[in-house]
């Protein structure tokens, strides 16, 4: 199955590069994932979990950078789990590739995803795996965003700037997913009413 | 086969339940069982919890309060099918309950765990759309009421968090004597329906329509008003030329396709009963529209 | 796992046993009561063959655990006859034909006893769609339908 998502960042591209490699430091900004151990510079253990209408599954696996192209600014992540309580299995193949956008950076994101076992009957309504891709895609880059506002200090400020809220990822129901992006899109049309 | 390993709750009160739901991890809320056990005889869903309704007080019944029908949502869908309240307040909710499933499912299944379970084919939260019904939750911090349309999330998915209960639904009356008509596509009476169409019409005597409701159930993740539709039809005459108009706005929609029905052949349902409905309304209101053959 | 004690009442009989949590009314029944008139023909509520009657209403065993009948008046196929003599209904489905193999045979009986208790005179019609929630793989349903006729036609002779 193929899944095409996209987000933006306010960073330059060079520098939302850099912070998306930083694999332990972005892991926790996507809702459901939660990273276990980083076996070595490019391969991570970890679970993701994702709440589907009713059945609510959890992959554990590992997932590897396992082509990096610092020029053109393309990253292919190859990741696998097992469902943690045996009902099927995932295989992703993921390309990240990197663009400016204005000031900004464009995110594309081409999955190539295989699903094994039970869970591959879940997404038996098309398009309901993509959308559910997407949601979690956009959450994702709100949390990031929000951990890169947190980390440009305001100007003139001496203390440290709060951080703000990023989600520890326990498994969000899409539900939660969409509430938070909904209030988010209004905060950013309605400033005053922030 | 064979669920996976729980514990089962009990409570007997509604701060109970609710202090279960919000303590425990990974908890479901048991009512009819009609949709939610079969997906854990699967293994589809496997809980560590599971909070059984059945002996809240306060989640049952029907009763007329504030110009509209309040129906607990622990009520069975067979309670309703046979209540007087509800056939004549809300005779397309009666209607509608003669669809689901069959004997057995509605002697347990209920208005409540249909509306959260939220089955894109479902046809009580039609009913509720087509109604602009209002859903009562109670979680931590209170009770909320939320409009039926907010109140459907996406696939098989609602506004329910995690530590709250539906507790009870309302349905705003439409005027008495108002016109209804509830038609669905499926392979065997029982069955999923493919498509279907739930709706509410108030027709003056002189057949000019006041106001009319059209939700369609089967076509995509939640239930979808046809206000093209309704539109086309409010404040004019209601005849077969208006109704076939309005039935072809069902076409817009964007039906999910799967085994059992490709896109196309939802779209074309989606018209025909939605035609058929509103020419059952029709008649209701004294009407007479000669049916066309489709 | 919870473990729960449970009180109930089948086919007239007293019951009290400890359950699992998970195990359905159907596994109870079969497996903790050796009554095994209720059958398991897909455990997801569409066949019908572990239809009983919970407090006097169909109900498919398959679907409720057994914690959820303490309390309650269960009715199986077992229950129907009485001293040994095959009820109206029953002996309805022997003069007519009304099973070849027999797996789905409980579950019409349960259902057609709670149908014709409110149906006293049904048309073919009604019958037929009364027992959509009970599937048959042998019979095509014809001798089903006759004598679910046939025993409602009994019953009101018996006034």
């Amino acid at each position: 199955m193929k899944i095409a998502n996209a987000f933006r960042v306010d960073l330059p591209v060079e520098e939302a590069w850099t912070t998306l490699l930083d694999v332990p430091s972005v892991v926790p900004c996507m809702p459901g994932a939660e990273l276990l151990a980083a076996e070595d510079e490019r391969t991570f253990r970890g679970r993701m979990k994702v709440k589907l209408g009713p059945v609510a599954v959890a992959f554990e696996g590992r997932a590897r950078l396992d082509e990096v192209d610092a020029a053109a600014r393309t990253v292919r992540v190859k990741a696998s789990g097992n469902e943690a309580k045996g009902r099927g299995s995932a295989q992703a193949d993921v390309v990240f590739r990197l663009q400016p956008d204005g000031a900004g950076t464009r995110v594309d994101i081409a999955t190539d995803l295989a699903l094994a076992g039970a869970v591959a009957q879940y997404g038996r309504a098309q398009g309901v795996i993509a959308d559910s891709a997407q949601v979690i895609i956009d959450a994702f880059a709100t949390n990031l965003r929000a951990k890169i506002a947190a980390r440009t200090p305001p100007a003139g400020a001496t203390a440290a700037a709060p951080s703000p809220e990023v989600p520890r990822a326990p498994a969000l129901s899409l539900v939660a997913v969409l509430l938070a992006l909904v209030k988010r899109w209004f905060a950013r049309l309605h400033p005053a009413s922030r | 086969m064979k669920p996976a390993a729980f514990d089962y709750h009990a409570p007997r009160t509604l701060e109970e339940a609710v202090g279960l739901m919000a303590a425990l991890d990974n908890a479901k809320v048991l009512a009819g069982g009609q949709s939610l056990v079969p997906m854990m005889n699967f293994r589809y869903v496997i809980v560590d919890h599971l909070v059984d309704l059945a002996q809240v007080q306060g989640l049952r019944g029907v009763r007329l309060a504030d110009g509209a029908l309040w129906i607990g949502a622990m009520t069975s869908q067979r309670e309703l099918e046979f209540s007087a309240e509800v056939a004549q307040q809300c005779p397309l909710l009666q209607e509608a309950l003669t669809h689901i499933g069959h004997r057995q499912t509605r002697n347990r299944g209920t208005i409540g765990g249909s509306l959260v379970h939220a089955d894109p084919a479902a046809e009580l939260p039609a009913v509720c759309a087509a109604h602009d019904a209002e859903i009562e939750i109670v979680g931590k911090r209170g009770q909320r009421v939320v409009p039926f349309q907010e109140f459907a999330t996406g696939f098989m998915a609602t506004i329910v968090e995690p530590d709250e209960i539906v507790t009870a639904i309302r349905l705003p009356l439409w005027p008495a004597g108002h016109a209804h008509g509830f038609q669905e596509f499926a392979r065997r009476r029982g069955d999923f329906a493919l498509a279907g169409a739930a709706v509410l019409l108030d027709v003056a005597p002189d057949a000019r329509v006041r106001r009319a409701a059209i939700a369609l159930c089967g076509v995509a993740s939640s239930p979808v008003r046809l206000r093209d539709a309704e539109n086309l039809l409010t404040a004019n005459r209601l005849d077969a030329a208006a109704i076939k108009s309005a039935a072809a706005l069902a076409r817009d929609v964007q039906p999910l396709s799967d085994i059992h029905a490709g896109a196309d052949y939802r779209r074309h349902l989606a018209e025909v009963m939605t035609r058929r409905a509103l020419t059952d309304a029709a008649r209701r209101a004294g009407i007479s529209i000669a049916m066309e053959r489709a | 796992m919870s473990h729960h004690a449970i009180a109930l009442n089948v086919n007239g009989k007293s019951y009290e046993r400890t359950v699992e949590a998970r195990i359905t009314l159907a596994d109870f029944l079969r497996d903790a009561l050796g009554l095994t008139g209720t059958h398991l023909g897909c455990e997801h509520g569409v066949c019908g063959a572990c239809t009983v009657l919970v407090d006097g209403h169909t109900a498919r065993a398959c679907l409720m655990f057994a914690v959820q009948a303490n309390g309650r008046e269960v009715t199986t196929v077992e229950g129907l006859a009485a001293d040994g003599m095959l009820n109206p209904l029953q002996q309805a489905f022997q003069d007519n034909h009304g099973l070849q193999c027999g797996f789905c045979t409980p579950g019409m009986l349960m259902t057609l006893t709670e149908f014709l208790r409110d149906h006293r005179d049904p048309s073919e019609a009604d019958v037929r769609a009364a027992l959509t929630g009970n599937l048959c793989r042998c019979t095509g349903y014809a001798g089903i339908v006759a004598a679910a006729l046939d025993a409602a036609r009994r019953l009101r002779q018996e006034g």
